[in-house]
């Protein structure tokens, strides 16, 4: 909403610069700017006057003036124009200035006659496409004043951004009201004269109300022989300083006491008013109003309706009908003041996908008691601005009066939650300045809320006034504060810092992708994933959760891939949801982490090969994962799976948690894709504390042993690795395969595996008797079981 | 002197004479000194038969023992000399280094990290709660009427099962205060969805970081010093902060939060668009309705609550004026953090 900082001055006396201003009311919680409406070269743009004109000497076209600027001697100036004569007020561009495309007036000859400035035309100036001839201003041009102070009339443009509770605020008179507060002044508000003629308007209309709970209150007026005719300079000025387009007298006068009071009204053109009647009701399923605006539009009954005897002429608190407008020619007015129901409003105004100055108010909740107050406001100015009798009284239709609430406030309680010392007159003093006038005793406030707030209904509502007029930054900042004795340890989130961390370090960049997918972009990674669809998605592509990480992952290896960037090691930790009925949510949420590698793990450098990604890579980054981290172990199992060219089942404590494999081709938009990826649940318990006991480092020398065996081709090395690690015996420490052999010198069909064995005992140092010993009964469980032979050394 | 205790002299004058450190040419001199065809250890040898008859033999080990030792030394102060030498010569120690990648931590997760770090130093523990939400948690319980604006489809991403995609993380205030009792005192970090068009400014989703502590007598004062007090250590302990009365249904009273700016120190610049501050997140005084939603006696107890937007935090603190690039991962966008 737009202030007029003049306008505003209208209620309290007040003369702060408006740059204070602004941060008082910012700070009271009324989020103020100030609004620059024109330009930064209107400043040497001045009004000036035409004293006398004469025809060039060489130019039939041209006219050579003399302009008083309003300082020093009056300037001679050549004007083009046709309609320039003496007399004339008109906005001269002097000397120095520069327009926007960078047109700067510097003295100078036109046909060899002297010219300093140049008189401007409404296009030059950027206020309409006029360039008929210059711009003639208007009598309230003072002689030297700047374009931006005549166009604004000495005025600032605020613009309040305000909280939907503030509805209090929605015009002048309420801003003026906190300000009162703030500044300890009093405000004032409209001083009204009301002349009625003998007519009564009872006699003329009569008001219903079908349904009171929507409509509470709908007060009229009516003034007959206006003459509607447009306004004058004085309110289409601050009109346009509050950004409400002019329209004509009559039509403005009911802006303006929306402005100032917060209270949308509306007029009719009574001659269109049938029956003498006006009836508030809901709309018929299928009903049709024409609106102000020329569009037709169908209603239901989530919309409420004001009628005359035969017809709608309204939508309530949304917009006029076109069948009621005033008119050019309207000369009896039927003024409405009402309060509707700001549900009621917000149904009907959503149903017409309609947001006017009106239904902005009403839907957030206009004061019922100051219905006749703003109806006799407008009654009166319109007289003054067009004319007119006004009829004798309001029909004012209000059978249950709303009352203001009662609230109490405990003065402790209000410093227990703020953290203040206030006293009672300081609080008093507050409670004042808003009109929310009490009686006190013991300390505790008895506060009448006047319905203009509806915001305030309980004790913390006031205590809220209280702190925000005192000022937030007004409260003591306590030297110290107590923390609880009680931390709850939360380990999920713990444990996947400790996941993030060891990637990182490790070479892994960490993604955070958008979780909204397209529905078609659901591969299936687990397989028992159902996604979950939105109701209401912002596009085709994000229209369903993620059920797994894969499709996130792989738009972004896409994206990067593209930009020549392919050796990549990603990875995010991130939530996943599938449907689940058993939740009250309808879903289950789990943490899964993904990990992509893609084209070269290591880059080639000149003293190393490049090492390019495989799934060996991926199997040893989530053993790492999960015995590293957490001292879990899991198992490996490989699988068949529809997105994996060779892909292996994750498994932890024989619960499968994860898949992991050569990427496949995902679909045609992700064709640059292809690299290693793995995807597993980390479940809330994988954080449980590790405890860490150590283990005593035998003192007692390791010994090798390398093993070369030749085996058939197709003997998987787990299996080899299970034979090995059973036939050990105790004393050996590990086995690591570090050759895989097939070619020259191996028959086909065959394989040739090297592990160094590494033997140590804990207490003792080993013979190499007891070596050879378990040397051999590995060999032998190899040959018995799987036909190893012993590779003969090269 | 007996030629018996002449080779014990020897034998500490040749150490004598390479405990120096001799530079290879000395070493070869030293060699013809005493392995040279007119060396001293030639004429030793020579002196053999002055030696008594039967002592001969003893003597001759003794000096041709003492003969191999020279020799080795000096081979080995050559070879090392040798190894130096080739060392420094024919490896090019300007070579690159062998490169180690890091890895990185996505921004969002490093701001996070910063807040989680400051606030568990001022005893707040971590809680969580999910993504999807039911109304009562998302709007309800947090005293969102039933026709409240925010609920508009505009705003939330609904399910097809009525459930909601929070549009912020305070239902996990409402899920820890049901599930434990005060003193509760945790920060919520955790992904929200707006149903908003995708620009500069706006994602469909972001990260948000609530704040709760509940206890006796909890005040707005003390809401103040604690957000204080953050501030000055992550933004720097220069930074003044500013506190605006503002609305939202969860809070009574409630409050917006605005830090100097760190840009222009408050002067007014294009980032805080000439204002000199920074709004930085919304906190206020847990309103009595939420209290009541959670079944907390809120005559004993007060308590505090703050929201602050991880992405818009983060975004002003590294430079980035495009909330997409967070989301787009481009690696050379994420190694620079």
């Amino acid at each position: 909403m737009n202030i007029s900082y003049n306008w505003l001055k209208e209620y309290i006396d007040i003369d702060l610069q408006p740059a204070v201003l602004a941060e008082k009311l910012t700070n009271a919680g009324l989020e103020t700017l100030i609004v620059e409406t024109s330009p930064e070269f209107f400043k040497s743009i001045v009004v000036g006057h035409v004293v006398s004109k004469e025809k060039h000497p060489d130019a039939d076209k041209l006219s050579v003036c003399m302009i008083d600027l309003g300082r020093g001697e009056p300037q001679q100036i050549i004007c083009g124009a046709p309609n320039i004569e003496v007399g004339q007020n008109v906005p001269v561009a002097t000397i120095g200035t520069t327009f926007p495309d960078g047109m700067k007036i510097k003295k100078a000859k036109l046909r060899g006659v002297e010219s300093n400035g140049m008189v401007c035309s409404e296009r030059e100036l950027d206020l309409s496409q006029d360039h008929s001839g210059i711009m003639v201003l208007d009598d309230h041009a003072e002689l030297g004043m700047d374009m931006k102070a005549y166009l604004s009339g000495n005025d600032v443009r605020f613009e309040l951004d305000l909280t939907p509770d503030r509805s209090d605020a929605l015009g002048h008179i309420g801003v003026a009201r906190d300000l009162a507060a703030l500044l300890g002044t009093e405000m004032r508000k409209p001083l009204l004269e009301i002349i009625e003629s003998n007519t009564a308007t009872s006699s003329i209309i009569s008001v219903e109300l079908d349904d009171p709970k929507a409509c509470p209150r709908y007060a009229a007026r009516i003034i007959k022989n206006v003459k509607i005719a447009e306004s004058p300079a004085w309110m289409r000025q601050r009109l346009q300083t509050a950004g409400i387009r002019s329209i004509n007298n009559v039509v403005d006068a009911a802006n303006y006491v929306l402005i100032e009071t917060g209270h949308p009204l509306h007029t009719f053109d009574l001659r269109y008013i049938e029956g003498g009647k006006i009836i508030v009701r809901k709309a018929f399923d299928k009903e049709k109003i024409t609106t102000l605006d020329g569009k037709e539009r169908e209603l239901d009954d989530s919309v409420l309706l004001i009628c005359d005897a035969k017809k709608p002429v309204a939508v309530a608190g949304v917009m006029g009908g076109e069948n009621s407008e005033v008119k050019d020619d309207t000369t009896d007015l039927l003024l409405e003041s009402a309060y509707f129901d700001p549900v009621v409003v917000r149904r009907g105004a959503k149903k017409l996908q309609l947001a006017t100055d009106a239904s902005h108010r009403f839907e957030r909740g206009t004061d019922p008691n100051g219905i006749p107050s703003a109806l006799d406001r407008l009654a009166t100015l319109i007289v003054e601005l067009a004319g007119g009798e006004l009829t004798q009284g309001q029909v004012d239709a209000y059978p249950h009066v709303i009352e203001p609430l009662e609230v109490s406030l405990r003065s402790e309680r209000c410093n227990a939650i703020l953290g203040t010392t206030l006293d009672l007159a300081t609080m008093a003093k507050i409670l004042n300045g808003l009109e929310l006038f009490h009686t006190e005793k013991n300390g505790i406030f008895q506060v009448k809320v006047p319905t203009f707030r509806p915001d305030i209904t309980r004790e913390i509502d006031l205590i809220e006034e209280i702190g925000r007029i005192f000022g937030y930054n007004n409260i003591p900042v306590p030297q110290h504060f107590s923390i609880a004795n009680k931390i709850n340890r939360k380990t999920p989130d713990q444990m996947r810092e400790k996941i993030i961390d060891h990637l990182a370090a490790v070479g892994f960049n960490q993604i955070y992708a958008n979780g909204l997918l397209a529905l078609d972009e659901h591969p299936e990674v687990f397989g028992d994933e159902e996604a979950l669809l939105l109701a209401n998605p912002l596009s085709k592509d994000m229209a369903s959760m993620r059920s797994s990480l894969l499709m996130g992952m792989a738009k972004v290896a896409d994206y990067n891939i593209n930009r020549r960037q392919s050796d990549l090691k990603l990875f995010e930790l991130g939530q996943v949801s599938t449907l689940d009925l058993n939740s009250d949510t309808g879903a289950r949420e789990t943490s899964h982490l993904g990990i992509f590698i893609s084209g070269d793990l290591q880059i080639k450098q000149w003293s190393q090969e490049s090492v390019p990604v495989d799934i060996f890579h991926m199997k040893g980054m989530l053993r790492s994962v999960f015995q590293d981290l957490f001292g879990l172990t899991i198992a490996f199992q490989s699988l068949e799976h529809d997105l994996f060219s060779e892909s292996l089942g994750v498994y932890l404590n024989e619960e499968k948690i994860g898949v992991l494999g050569n990427l496949k081709m995902i679909n045609q938009n992700l064709k640059s894709v292809r690299g290693v990826y793995a995807e597993v649940r980390i479940s809330e318990n994988l954080g449980l504390e590790q405890s860490i006991q150590y283990q005593k480092v035998s003192i007692y020398p390791a010994v090798e042993r390398d093993l070369s065996i030749i085996i058939d081709s197709d003997i998987a090395y787990e299996q080899i690795d299970e034979s090995i690690n059973k036939n050990a015996g105790k004393s050996l420490l590990y086995s690591r395969l570090y050759d895989i052999y097939e070619g020259k010198s191996i028959a086909s069909g065959k394989k040739s595996l090297t592990f160094r064995l590494v033997f140590q005992n804990k207490t003792r140092t080993l013979t190499e008797k007891e070596i050879d010993k378990d040397f051999q009964r590995i060999l032998k469980g190899l040959e018995d079981a799987y036909n190893a032979t012993l590779r003969e050394a090269i | 002197m007996s030629l018996f205790k002449k080779v014990d002299e020897l034998r500490s004058e040749f150490k004598q004479a390479l405990a120096s450190s001799p530079a290879l040419s000395d070493l070869e001199r030293i060699r013809q000194e005493y392995l040279g065809r007119k060396g001293i250890l030639n004429d030793l040898f020579k002196k053999i038969r002055e030696v008594e008859a039967d002592r001969r033999g003893e003597f001759g080990e003794l000096i041709n023992q003492l003969k191999l030792d020279i020799h080795d030394h000096i081979e080995e102060r050559i070879n090392e000399h040798q190894a130096e030498a080739k060392a420094t010569s024919s490896v090019d120690v300007t070579l690159p280094g062998v490169r180690y990648e890091r890895g990185t931590l996505h921004p969002i997760e490093s701001t996070l990290r910063d807040f989680k770090q400051i606030f568990h130093r001022l005893g707040f523990a971590v809680a969580e709660g999910p993504e999807i939400e039911t109304q009562w948690r998302n709007f309800d319980a947090l005293n969102f009427p039933p026709e409240h604006p925010a609920r508009d489809m505009q705003d939330t991403f609904f399910l097809m099962n009525e459930s909601v995609l929070r549009t912020h993380t305070s239902p996990v205030q409402v899920r820890i205060m049901l599930e434990e009792t005060p003193p509760i005192r945790s920060i919520m970090p955790g992904r929200v969805y707006r149903n908003e068009a995708i620009d500069a400014g706006h994602y469909c989703l972001f990260h948000q970081v609530e704040g709760l502590y509940v206890d006796e007598h909890v005040t707005m004062g003390e809401l103040k010093a604690t957000l204080e007090l953050f501030c000055r250590e992550y933004f720097g302990q220069n930074v003044k902060l500013r506190f605006r009365p503002s609305f939202f249904p969860f809070t009574e009273p409630s409050s917006e939060m605005d830090v100097s700016c760190f840009l222009c120190g408050g002067k007014g610049c294009k980032v805080c668009k000439q204002t000199g501050w920074l709004e930085i997140g919304g906190c206020g005084m847990v309103d009595p309705n939420v209290f009541k939603a959670v079944n907390i006696d809120s005559e004993k107890y007060t308590g505090y609550a703050f929201g602050m937007g991880i992405e818009r935090i983060a975004m002003m603190k590294y430079g980035i004026t495009d909330i997409r690039l967070l989301f787009e991962n481009d690696v050379r966008f994420l190694k620079q953090f």
